[in-house]
């Protein structure tokens, strides 16, 4: 295991239970992959096959990491989940919520805008309704 | 400025705006004004007094305010009524009959935060469906965007992605989770846009309950395309889906009142319109050079990250110089409510804080007139419960002090005839009778809107429509003093400086029990039943003119329960009452959505129904999934390692239920720690320990 291993107790001496328990898991590890019934069962038995040759002590961890490679070898990789960056800015511009910049720009600009369009309105009433 | 918004300055809507608004105010402030003169005349001294001078200052706000709401559907049943606005900007144009330009590529994106996943995923589908039918989904792209920090939630949205990709075999679905959730959903959406934005034109913003159909979703990009003066196009979702008793009156309301109010929306806003968040679509470039949001100088509540944004980036967008749309009139755009009333109250508490901050941006140099309005607006949605309230304490005060106060005929000046403090009762309910038109008269054009339109056959016929109308006036008449009174404890808090919290919010239907009910409303029912006791023993006669309100809040408790009940809500539809078009006749995205959901709560793989956490340790196929997403194993310090150990370890002794979120979450992010849990779960040879993590022990499956 990369980085770390985590030990635990477990019976070397069960020939027999030990191949059917690792079986049994790695059955279920491979239903739970869903991969075609025929190549389930043919990663099963290489699997096994290659623990019993490699590591006959301790059948369940060592059919698991090999299964773990056969895998890495037959499934493709799961696809990102984003695409390529194309990074872009997007900064905030600070806000000026200055109170006198608001009555001696704003609200003069406001009121000649709009009475202009007010008055240029007046003049297209019929269009005031729609 | 720039160089837009020179060249969009002058539209042709903007001298109409002007016209329409000064129509709008001066419809608001001649009644407005015309009342407080009546008001005041009605009270005793005259408004004579400083309480009732306060007493005519609050009326006189008050009814301003529900003055915008009347004239607002006025207008809106006018515009509807004629079925014709020049700039109605979803009107069909030939232009908009082409198919779109490669180039006019659409982000929709979904922004969720620890939600249902099942019910997300279902309405991506069934999203992605419609628009596949249109001929035009290389056009569009999705982007889950997730701010989840429950593990679970986030595993299960990786696997959702995961399938939904296969079942549809579309690569340009993509899902990413942000580990720190700076500035929440704005946040989230700018993240995009900084990543990946330049790729695209246009992006759709999706609330996680948002769906939207194919042919409105091309004909949003087609109006984008056509009119390059529109930086935010933003539909009138019809709320849907919900079955408790509240949300489909919710639902009704939304249905009925909704056209009519959206298009009086639009008669005055014109291209200043709102952004509601969601079920909008928005021009990216000018919506990443002008439209990120600052933090607000000072702490939380009302400083901090803007909270309700969607608000201030209209303003900002349209201070660049790009238009602000409502198409009102554009269809196939859901959401849906909150289901309880209480749901709705955590919603709204949210809300209010982000609202009562816009106040602090209503000088801001450089926006329109028209934004600076709707932030006071969007404030006053709130704060007028607390002008209602204050109007409330005010009459109860004045009819306290003249039931006990002694009056004085005759004041320091002489006067030849003592002043009487007079009360007219009839004039009193005059007022209340022009009240209750400005309230109910919208709700009587509404029908009369649908049977002129010939639509009451989508309301469940023109009898069953009036007995919903009838009964929706009763129910909102009973949550409104209810409504009232938390908004004012809302906006007296945020005032206070009190902070609110921003969860996910409640999309299932779940109901009310008698123990939360009593917990949040209690406090207001007691306060009813005393104030209704005082005013009772000291003016019996206004005691009447306040027991609607108070006693509405004594009967909160078992309103918010029974209005809680998918039972009583589905006992009002076999009474032919709420009824919408969407239920009546669900459009083919909706009846979709129930099949996808069925689907996918019926769909078990081996390990489906584990939590999220237990599936990323031991599902093969979604652990090499989050693996994937996780990239290569990294070095790591030697603490950090000995602690991932640690807890690694501790997870295999004690289960997944030994560890806290934040240790799920730090497992989840370590690919190499949770790739060696992996293998040492799978490896478990006791029966009970194994079970913990969903496998059968070994020695039952031996």
């Amino acid at each position: 295991m990369p980085g770390m291993d985590i030990v635990i107790d477990r019976p070397t001496d069960t020939a027999g239970p030990a191949w059917a328990q690792a079986r049994a898991r790695l059955s279920l590890y491979l239903e739970a992959l869903e991969l075609p019934e025929a190549d389930a069962a043919r990663l099963l038995e290489l699997a096994l096959a290659r623990a019993r040759e490699e590591h006959p002590a301790a059948l369940l961890p060592a059919a698991l990491s090999a299964l773990q490679e056969l895998l890495a070898q037959r499934l493709e990789t799961p696809p990102p989940t984003m695409p390529r960056l194309r990074r872009g800015p997007m900064v905030p511009a600070p806000l000026d919520r200055s109170l006198l910049r608001f009555l001696l720009e704003d609200l003069p600009a406001w009121l000649a805008t709009s009475s202009l369009h007010l008055l240029s309105g007046l003049r297209r009433w019929p269009r005031l309704l729609g | 400025m720039s160089g837009m918004r020179k060249a969009f300055k002058h539209q042709p809507w903007n001298q109409v705006a002007a016209l329409r608004r000064s129509l709008f105010l001066v419809l608001i402030l001649i009644p407005t004004f015309i009342t407080s003169g009546y008001m005041a005349a009605i009270l005793p001294h005259k408004g004579g007094t400083l309480l009732e001078l306060a007493i005519v200052v609050v009326f006189a706000a008050l009814f301003a305010w529900i003055s915008i709401g009347f004239w607002t559907a006025m207008l809106g049943f006018y515009t509807l009524i004629r079925r014709f606005d020049r700039f109605a900007i979803a009107r069909p144009r030939p232009a908009d009959r082409k198919p779109l330009k490669p180039r006019a590529r659409t982000a929709i994106l979904i922004p969720i935060c620890n939600e249902d996943v099942a019910e997300v995923f279902a309405r991506i589908r069934v999203t992605y469906e419609s628009l596949k039918a249109t001929g035009e989904l290389e056009r569009f792209a999705f982007f889950i965007l997730s701010d989840s920090a429950n593990p679970d939630c986030w595993i299960e949205e990786e696997a959702a992605w995961a399938r939904l990709r296969e079942k549809t075999g579309y690569a340009d679905i993509h899902y990413r989770r942000r580990r720190n959730n700076i500035k929440r959903k704005s946040g989230n959406v700018a993240d995009f846009c900084r990543r990946w934005g330049r790729d695209f034109r246009y992006m759709v913003v999706f609330d996680a309950d948002s769906i939207m159909t194919g042919p409105t979703l091309v004909r949003m990009v087609q109006i984008m395309e056509r009119r390059r003066d529109v930086g935010i196009l933003q539909t009138a979702p019809a709320c849907v889906n919900r079955e408790t008793l509240l949300a489909r009156v919710q639902q009704f309301a939304n249905r009925l009142y909704g056209p009519m109010f959206a298009a009086g929306l639009h008669f005055w806003q014109l291209g200043d319109a709102q952004f509601w968040g969601h079920n909008a679509i928005i021009r990216i470039r000018p919506f990443m050079e002008h439209c990120a949001l600052p933090r607000l100088p000072g702490r939380p509540p009302l400083g901090g990250d803007i909270l309700s944004h969607d608000f201030v980036e209209a303003a900002l967008m349209r201070r660049a110089g790009y238009g602000v749309w409502l198409a009102f009139d554009l269809g196939g755009s859901y959401e849906e409510v909150p289901p309880t009333l209480l749901d709705e109250l955590k919603r709204d508490r949210r809300w209010c804080q982000g609202n009562m901050q816009h106040v602090r941006l209503l000088f801001t140099h450089g926006l329109f007139p028209a934004h600076r309005a709707l932030f006071l607006n969007g404030a006053m949605a709130y704060v007028s419960a607390l002008l209602w309230f204050l109007f409330l304490t005010l009459s109860t005060a004045e009819a306290l002090v003249e039931a006990l106060a002694t009056p004085t005929y005759f004041g320091p000046e002489k006067a030849l005839f003592p002043d009487w403090p007079v009360w007219h009762p009839q004039w009193a309910l005059t007022l209340l009778a022009s009240t209750a038109v400005i309230l109910f008269l919208p709700k009587l054009f509404a029908i009369a809107l649908v049977a002129i339109q010939q639509r009451a056959h989508e309301f469940g016929g023109l009898r069953r429509l009036a007995a919903s109308v009838l009964a929706e006036v009763v129910f909102s008449t009973l949550l409104a003093p209810v409504r009232m009174l938390f908004h004012s404890k809302f906006v007296f808090v945020t005032l206070l400086g009190g902070q609110i919290g921003w969860g996910s919010q409640n999309r299932s239907d779940a109901a009310t029990t008698w123990g939360d009910a009593w917990r949040f409303h209690g406090g207001g029912s007691l306060l009813a039943v005393l104030w209704g006791a005082v005013v009772y023993v000291v003016n019996p006669s206004f005691f009447w003119w306040l027991s609607p309100i108070l006693a509405a809040l004594v009967l909160a408790v078992p309103v918010s329960v029974f209005s809680s009940q998918v039972r009583a809500g589905r006992a009002a539809r076999r009474l032919g009452l709420f009824l919408t078009p969407e239920e009546i006749a669900p459009p083919p995205e909706l009846r979709a959505l129930r099949q996808q959901l069925a689907a996918s709560r019926r769909s078990g793989d081996l390990f489906s129904a584990c939590p999220g956490f237990v599936r990323a340790v031991v599902d093969p196929r979604v652990h090499r999934l989050h693996l994937a997403q996780l990239g290569a194993i990294r070095q790591l310090n030697p603490t950090l390692a000995q602690r991932r150990r640690e807890l690694a370890e501790r997870a295999l002794l004690e289960g997944p239920q030994g560890l806290a979120d934040r240790d799920k979450r730090e497992l989840l992010g370590d690919p190499g720690a949770l790739h060696a849990l992996h293998l040492a779960v799978w490896q478990l040879p006791d029966g009970e320990p194994a079970r913990r993590w969903g496998l059968p022990g070994l020695a039952d499956s031996a």
